[in-house]
């Protein structure tokens, strides 16, 4: 079986380190990018099964997350892909937007454990 | 019944003689007429004597008429030189010739008989001869009287103003006096055949004098016109009630003679006559006002119509532009101004003129004799009547000649004062009136009323405008302070948002590292990924606290500044103090692959201060060199490094924390000391700063009495240096 892939769009090393270690020993296969432009190369060229996108990158006060997600969901090549917005910033606003746009899913980091994050993963995948 | 006449008017004249003489005893004009009217009443006298004595005294009393008759003729003419004003050669020419001349044959014809040889008595009256030089007579008076009325005339037509207005009083005077003596001594001995009415004539002098005398002392004259409206008015009412009284008596004798009984009739008649006289009157102003003299304005209509204009209007340009229009269509001016006294530059502004000059220097300042003037008169100053107040001699000689130079200046006739309650808020300043005449009083009158809703009106738009601009500041500020609150509370907003996330990024890696923990997972890493993990986790909670203690400081300083009291002061040591602080941030600096190193020697070994908090202070600044520190300079190449140096400049300890990382854009060096401010290009790097580090150390300095300088050059490096007194405060 084929490991499914999960690209993961975030710019805090530590964080990176964390989920990378944690999906791995759940047998999925995780490559990072840490910014918008990387981000969706990668979607496109990898064609990952799931993209966990985080909202704040490089750009304090505007989550530019949000417009990855809407490129994503643009694009013919990764519009079918499902993507979990992980973030730590919660207001209301970004999170019906985040929905609006079509993410499968939007979670806040520190409300979740690794453990928890891959449940939901695995109901994101099995969804398709 | 004639030496009753006699007697009463010369006792008017003697009294108008001495009224002239004491109203300015100095000048020439009073003192001349007085002389007139003096030899008027020896005229009178000589004639009623020569007339009533007979005998040889007669002779003295007929000579007498003449003595008198050549000193008046004499006097006229140099009246008449001096009066209303004074054309120099004729004044010499009337007192080296005719003065002279006239006291030599007065002199003549008092001891000689030239003049008057002798008198017969007859029955049919007395017949006086005249002397062989009888002819000097009839010629020196001529000269005289005809002299003084051409050069009157000529004083008429170039008169202006007051002068004109004497002038014509004293032309009103001899024309009625001239009227009466024709009439007495001319046409009614024609007409009766009796010579009885010419001693009469001397008598109608009066009007004469009378009226010249107080066209001499009056200043401000009635309107000749409107005297004699009034007069007319009022003569024609009694007249046409007497006649209508008479014809209630003719009626009476011829029809009710006996049915009323005597002494009834009068008493009827009489009310009748009272009931009817003032509607009767009213009547003839009405016509008088239509057809006699029908340019003189209607005073109550005038104001009438004002008071409405000015109440409907509450714009200070219309208010000023109807007065101005009101005052120049009624007296027909030729000039008219209106300054308003300006709160900014403490002048009197000119808001409006029509007809003066553009070169002449309208604007007053404010404590000009001439405002102060008005200010304590509150009553209007006429330019000509200043001359008069001059002449009369009063102390205030200097000041009225500054007032008239004053107003000379500002080419004004009449300043209307505008007074609202002790304050000069501004000045109506008129010219002259087209007609040329002068300012009555009912001008006046007028003009003081008109001044008064001037005033008010004016004031009343002053503050209605002043107002308006009041209500449109606050509502400025009103808005503005909405403004300013509406960005608050975005700040505080976005503020909340961004520190939530900040708390939350340690947060959310502490707990997922400790859950891989309990369950195991992380028993499954080797281990050096094992302890990559745990030492991630442990930074984070370690920024965590940072975190939260920032905000902590941040809001403390914030309520209030962070002073030092002088006994918190500490002696430190410097070397020492800079190494804790390297140290303290080793692990930060090794997981950014950056050096850190202090530059040795040191200048001086002792700092003063709070250990504490400068301990803090460092360890922000550190924490920013290390954050902005790549491993590698990407312009330069150079590895990341940040040098920490000690200098002295001054009385100040500088400790300098220069970095080679990715510097600050020039523009925004100024703000980075403010709260939550981050330099944009500070997200190239690290996304986790919370704004409030430089913010912090700002202030703790600050405390020390010492400052906080930054300098930058994008892409190679920042330095920031810290300024202590050497010396701890006394």
């Amino acid at each position: 079986m084929t490991k499914q892939k999960i690209l993961l769009i975030e710019d805090d090393e530590d964080q990176i380190l964390m989920y990378q270690t944690k999906l791995e020993l759940e047998g999925f296969s995780i490559f990072a990018a840490e910014t918008a432009e990387k981000g969706l190369l990668l979607a496109k060229e990898e064609r990952p099964n799931l993209v966990l996108l985080d909202l704040l990158l490089k750009e304090l006060t505007v989550p530019t997350g949000l417009e990855i997600l809407k490129k994503l969901k643009a694009e013919k090549i990764t519009k079918d892909i499902p993507v979990v917005v992980l973030t730590n910033f919660g207001t209301m606003e970004v999170k019906q937007e985040s929905m609006r746009l079509g993410a499968t899913d939007f979670i806040i980091k520190s409300q979740i454990t690794p453990s928890k994050l891959v449940e939901i993963i695995r109901k994101s995948l099995n969804k398709k | 019944m004639y030496i009753f006449a006699i007697v009463i008017i010369n006792l008017i004249n003697f009294l108008l003689c001495v009224f002239i003489l004491r109203s300015n005893p100095h000048k020439k004009i009073n003192r001349s007429f007085s002389a007139i009217i003096f030899l008027v009443i020896l005229w009178s006298i000589s004639l009623f004597l020569s007339d009533q004595i007979k005998g040889q005294a007669a002779l003295f009393w007929n000579k007498f008429i003449f003595t008198v008759a050549f000193l008046q003729g004499a006097f006229l003419f140099y009246f008449g030189a001096l009066f209303p004003f004074s054309i120099i050669k004729i004044e010499k020419i009337a007192k080296y010739f005719f003065l002279p001349f006239g006291i030599l044959l007065s002199i003549l014809s008092v001891s000689t008989n030239l003049i008057v040889e002798k008198i017969e008595f007859f029955d049919w009256g007395t017949n006086v001869e005249p002397g062989s030089l009888y002819g000097s007579f009839i010629g020196f008076m001529s000269i005289s009287v005809i002299g003084m009325l051409i050069i009157l005339i000529a004083k008429y037509k170039k008169s202006v103003g007051l002068e004109r207005f004497q002038l014509r009083y004293m032309f009103l005077g001899m024309v009625l006096s001239a009227i009466v003596t024709l009439t007495t001594n001319m046409f009614l001995p024609l007409i009766t055949g009796n010579n009885e009415f010419a001693k009469y004539g001397p008598l109608s002098m009066i009007f004469l004098i009378g009226f010249t005398t107080y066209a001499i002392i009056r200043h401000r004259l009635m309107d000749i016109r409107l005297v004699i409206k009034r007069t007319t008015v009022y003569v024609s009412t009694v007249i046409l009630i007497l006649l209508f009284a008479l014809g209630l008596y003719g009626l009476e004798l011829k029809y009710f003679k006996e049915t009323v009984p005597p002494g009834v009739w009068g008493p009827i008649v009489l009310l009748v006559g009272l009931i009817i006289f003032d509607p009767l009157k009213k009547v003839f102003e009405g016509l008088a006002n239509k057809y006699f003299f029908a340019s003189l304005y209607n005073y109550q209509a005038t104001l009438e119509k004002l008071a409405r204009e000015l109440t409907h209007s509450i714009d200070l340009d219309e208010i000023i532009d109807s007065i101005v229009k009101t005052i120049r269509d009624t007296m027909k001016l030729d000039r008219t101004g209106v300054l308003l006294f300006d709160e900014q530059t403490h002048n009197y502004e000119v808001r409006q003129t029509i007809g003066f000059t553009v070169a002449n220097g309208i604007s007053l300042v404010r404590n000009n004799f001439l405002t102060n003037y008005l200010l304590e008169k509150r009553q209007p100053v006429i330019y000509q009547e200043l001359e008069s107040l001059q002449n009369n001699g009063n102390g205030e000689n200097s000041e009225i000649g500054k007032l008239k130079t004053n107003m000379k200046r500002i080419e004004a006739s009449l300043c209307l004062p505008l007074i609202i309650k002790d304050k000069l808020i501004g000045i109506i300043v008129l010219g002259e009136k087209i007609s040329r005449d002068a300012y009555t009083d009912e001008d006046l009158r007028l003009l003081e009323s008109l001044g008064n809703q001037a005033s008010v009106a004016i004031e009343n738009a002053r503050l209605y405008n002043n107002m308006e601009e009041i209500v449109e500041a606050k509502t400025k500020e009103v808005r503005q302070k909405n403004i300013h609150l509406e960005k608050l509370l975005k700040m505080r907003s976005e503020f909340l948002d961004i520190t939530s996330h900040q708390l939350r990024t340690p947060t959310s890696v502490l707990i997922g590292i400790l859950e891989m923990a309990m369950s195991g997972d992380l028993d499954r890493l080797p281990k050096e990924r094992k302890l990559q993990q745990f030492s991630g986790a442990y930074l984070k909670a370690r920024k965590l606290e940072q975190i939260i203690s920032d905000l902590l400081r941040a809001s403390e300083l914030d309520s209030a500044p962070f002073e030092l009291e002088l006994k918190d002061f500490k002696e430190i040591n410097l070397e020492e103090f800079l190494n804790r602080a390297i140290s303290s941030k080793s692990m930060e600096a090794e997981k950014q692959q950056v050096k850190i190193f202090l530059k040795k020697p040191l200048p001086l070994s002792k700092i003063y201060g709070e250990e504490r908090f400068l301990e803090e202070a460092f360890g922000n600044l550190l924490d920013n060199a290390i954050k902005y520190t790549p491993e590698e300079n990407k312009q330069t190449g150079e590895k990341g490094e940040i040098v920490i140096l000690v200098e002295k400049k001054d009385d100040y300890v500088v400790i300098k924390i220069k970095d080679n990382g990715i510097g600050i854009p020039k523009e925004e060096i100024k703000k980075l000391f403010e709260k939550f401010s981050r330099a944009s290009n500070a997200k190239e790097m690290y996304t986790d700063g919370t704004g409030l580090g430089l913010f912090i150390v700002k202030e703790i300095i600050k405390g020390h009495k010492g400052k906080v300088e930054v300098e930058s050059k994008l892409g190679q490096g920042s330095t920031f240096s810290v300024f202590l007194p050497i010396e701890a405060p006394a």
